[in-house]
């Protein structure tokens, strides 16, 4: 084997930084959410593409693979 | 085992084999928000590779995903004949394939393909137009639920 281990949580940087702008905290006080252009016509969340393009490849592999971990840990009742 | 994507391009890449990532794996890379368990390959078919492709999947402990539960390994032949191989592997699911689309080999995935930097890797991925013309062709339930985030994906790029 040899090629196991679990070096990718390290290696890979946050998804996002959690921290608003002063424009987006502004916003946040003076604007009401709304769903206008949130959906296309069939359906399909466009608010969620726009989070992922807004993230580099190893940034939207993270994503994918903290779904994974979790489920895997819902799965098998462990933590990951 | 649970799937590891980067632990798997690592092996790939440290192995030396020629691939392109293809399917929901490289939709993901390309932006769209989808979710799946396997890493899905097309393997350049030279000898070499081959061979470098069979040794990885020894290290991998890799056997087929056999439906009558029956533990048989990928070899060197099976790999040169099969088009697709479903293979587990203790870094997770590994679908390794000769073909896919509209019977597209090697030369034509890679003409569809483009290198996206991964945690410092070089990963060459099947463009996201061709992965949704992918999977008009195979036109199957699981592919054509997908296809309306795929397109708005494409859109949106």
């Amino acid at each position: 084997m040899g090629v196991m281990g679990n070096q990718s949580k390290q290696d890979l940087p946050p998804v996002g930084d959690g921290k608003a702008s002063e424009v987006e905290r502004h916003s946040e006080t003076t604007a009401e959410p709304t769903l206008e252009g949130a959906f296309a016509a069939d359906g399909v969340d466009l608010t969620l593409i726009r989070w992922m393009l807004e993230r580099s490849p190893t940034e939207r592999l993270r994503a994918a693979q903290e779904l994974i971990d979790a489920t895997w840990a819902l799965r098998t009742g462990r933590e990951t | 085992m649970k799937p590891d994507f980067l632990e798997l391009f690592r092996a790939l890449d440290g192995a030396g084999v020629e691939h392109v990532v293809v399917g929901g794996v490289a939709a993901i890379l390309e932006g769209a928000p989808i979710a799946t368990l396997d890493l899905d390959i097309v393997y350049q078919p030279d000898h070499d590779n081959l061979q470098r492709l069979v040794s990885l999947l020894d290290e991998l402990e890799a056997h087929y995903r056999d439906p009558a539960g029956r533990e048989i390994q990928p070899t060197l032949e099976r790999l040169e004949t099969n088009e697709v191989n479903l293979l587990d592997t203790n870094l997770g699911p590994l679908d390794a394939m000769q073909r896919i689309g509209a019977n597209w080999s090697w030369d034509d995935v890679v003409e569809r393909s483009h290198v996206v930097r991964v945690s410092g890797l070089e990963v060459r991925v099947l463009d996201l137009a061709s992965i949704i013309e992918s999977k008009l062709i195979a036109n199957r339930d699981k592919d054509r639920a997908m296809l309306p985030v795929l397109r708005r994906t494409l859109e949106e790029q």
